[in-house]
């Protein structure tokens, strides 16, 4: 019910800049994974904290983030948290295979959804390129980042310790 | 679903595959940081030599032109989360004779009388600007200099542009303004030289740049600009009624010049299609059309080949002859070929190879200017129209 | 002439008026470099700087300020 709620929600924001908001249910994410011959989606990742980063290949800061999310992932994997928290990222590329080029060269971890069609940044009305979404295990936006600069991964670093302390 | 993995850091060769995305307006990029996040250093050096002049057009021995080099450096360093510094710096050392005078030959036919000595000379520019990168404003103040052996100017210079809401329009408004000083060499010797002079001159800028779809982005700009003061050539002179004076022109000059681009990328081709346009008029009744259309071939993921077409086409200031069989009652004078009615082409290629951390870039440009690529009939050509072979090469680090 | 120009760039400015907006991820072809209003920023300067002194007309989008001796 409330996930039906916040999809009336978000079609009711359809058109307008703002972007799915903190303390509302994350919407629906899932779809085939770029990498690999598998779908995943955020419903399997219940119960742990999620980033969910919209991002393209040709968009500049997103390029810079990746490698700062892959090193923020092992970081907090090393630190004892291997079941409480994820990235899931979305890749917005129109040709799959310019994103696959960027990943050979610096590869991460972590799932990525390939959304060619741009299905899934409609649904949660992605202002800007990149935006993350800080989820928690309930499913619930915590915190949202727009754009993405240099020093910007302390601010991800507190956002997500934050959330893992509660 | 994690394997054994070393995570790595944002190295020089992530930073060069973010150059091409960065280096657009932040409307068209998306993004809401649209500083370019790294430091960048590009340095350029090109090469021209102007063609040597048609010997049955021009008394005397001299026919050679000017032999130009010029050294261009750019460095960017970004500063805290908002703020960028640039520095814009060229030399350029020029060596050669230039057109000084016309008179008519015995067939009434102009001819160019060349500057007798060579001349020698070097310019240093300098610019340093500040930029500030709001969440959809962008603010940049810029200082500047120019100097040569016998030219100081300082110009200043501010810009302010703005996203809309969508990002899907930027409009922007800038204002200049420059003073010069000219003390134009060995004025003992040549008693029409002036000591020293100056100018003043000031413009604004306003563009309105638009994303038309997914492929597709257009341009409008509107440029007015006043200049004031000694506006005439130190080193020219007229022939009027079989005597030798001063080039002088009005001591100030209106200007106007409205411009449209459009980039259009060619999905299929890999490839981007630059379509400009401008149209000038000034207060001198001169106006001008210039067409300029260049296509970016992609080929792989490195190379860029691009091929351009630019033509031009001016006509006179209403005070310009060739040479003068009587005296003009408001004493304005100038045979300047560049206040002349003429057309010209420029024929240019470029390459650009993008590396990992640095990108390579070569260019070849010919410019061909003749009376009769005017778009309105000339009368009496000028004898002076330049044509020159330009070459270029440089290279661009990401730091 | 100009009035018709004038008049062509007015009709193109009110029909870009009417495009839907473009969504953000939807910017991959417009962000290629080939796609900048100049690709070459030093190029675009000294082409300036050499028309600048060669021919009678300055201004345009991309000028800026400075001088030079060469009127």
């Amino acid at each position: 019910m409330m996930r039906l709620l916040t999809l009336l929600a978000g079609l009711m924001l359809a058109g307008t800049a703002m972007a799915v908001d903190v303390g509302q249910l994350a919407p629906k994410l899932d779809g085939p994974r770029l990498m690999y011959e598998q779908s995943i989606s955020l419903d399997e990742l219940k119960g742990k904290v999620v980033l969910v980063d919209f991002w393209a290949s040709w968009c500049g800061p997103c390029k810079m983030s990746l490698p700062e999310f892959e090193t923020l992932k092992q970081e907090l994997v090393a630190a004892g948290n291997p079941d409480r928290f994820e990235i899931l990222a979305v890749n917005l590329d129109e040709q799959p295979e310019d994103a696959k080029r960027f990943l050979r060269r610096y590869p991460v971890s972590y799932p990525i959804i390939s959304d060619p069609e741009g299905r899934l940044p409609t649904r949660y009305n992605v202002p800007t390129m990149p935006t993350s979404f800080l989820i928690d295990g309930d499913g619930v936006v915590r915190w949202v980042h727009e754009g993405f600069r240099n020093g910007d991964t302390e601010l991800f670093r507190t956002a997500i310790l934050k959330l893992l302390e509660q | 679903m994690s394997k054994p993995f070393k995570p790595r850091r944002p190295g020089p060769a992530l930073t060069a595959l973010t150059a091409a995305a960065l280096a657009l307006p932040a409307y068209q990029r998306a993004e809401a940081a649209s500083r370019d996040e790294q430091a960048g250093v590009s340095v350029r050096a090109s090469h021209y030599t102007e063609d040597a002049l048609d010997r049955s057009q021009t008394a005397g021995d001299v026919t050679e032109r000017f032999d130009i080099t010029v050294g261009q450096a750019k460095g960017r360093l970004p500063v805290g989360q908002r703020f960028e510094l640039s520095l814009d710096a060229a030399y350029e050392t020029l060596s050669g004779a230039s057109p000084w005078f016309i008179e008519p030959d015995e067939n009434g036919e102009p001819v160019q009388v060349m500057s007798g000595a060579t001349i020698d000379d070097a310019r240093t520019d300098l610019l340093a600007t500040v930029s500030r990168y709001g969440d959809r404003d962008t603010v940049s103040a810029s200082v500047g200099t120019s100097r040569e052996d016998d030219y100081l100017s300082y110009n200043l210079g501010l810009k302010w542009s703005r996203d809309t809401a969508s990002r899907q329009t930027t409009w922007s408004l800038g204002a200049s303004a420059s003073d010069d000083v000219i003390t134009p060499t060995d004025s003992d010797r040549f008693p029409l030289r002036p000591e020293e002079e100056s100018k003043q001159s000031y413009s604004l800028v306003g563009s309105l740049s638009r994303i038309l779809g997914k492929l597709t982005t257009w341009q409008t700009a509107l440029s007015l600009r006043y200049l004031t003061g000694f506006l005439s050539d130190p080193y020219k002179q007229a022939f009027v009624d079989g005597t030798i004076l001063a080039d002088s022109r009005p001591d100030s000059r209106w200007q106007a010049a409205l411009s449209t681009r459009l980039r259009r990328r060619v999905t299929w081709a890999q490839a981007s299609l630059h379509a400009d346009y401008r149209y000038f008029v000034d207060e001198w009744e001169v106006n001008s059309h210039t067409v300029k259309l260049a296509w970016h071939q992609g080929i792989g993921s490195r190379w860029e080949l691009a091929p351009s077409l630019r033509y031009y086409s001016q006509s006179q200031a209403f005070f310009y002859r060739p040479f003068y069989l009587q005296e003009r009652d408001d004493g304005l004078y100038s045979s300047d070929y560049r206040l002349s009615p003429y057309g010209a082409l420029t024929y240019a290629l470029s390459a650009h190879y993008q590396g990992e951390g640095w990108s390579l870039v070569g260019a070849v440009q010919r410019y061909d200017s003749e009376a009769s690529l005017a778009i309105d009939s000339v009368g009496l050509a000028n004898p002076g129209l330049v044509d020159f072979t330009l070459v270029s090469f440089g290279v661009e680090w990401r730091l | 002439m100009i009035q018709r120009l004038i008049l062509l760039v007015l009709l193109l400015a009110l029909t870009a008026c009417s495009t839907t907006p473009l969504k953000p991820w939807e910017r991959g072809h417009l962000a290629e470099r080939s796609m900048a209003w100049e690709p070459d920023p030093l190029a675009a300067q000294l082409d300036e700087h050499v028309y600048f002194s060669k021919e009678a007309s300055s201004g345009g989008a991309g000028t800026g300020g400075g001088g030079c001796g060469c009127n």
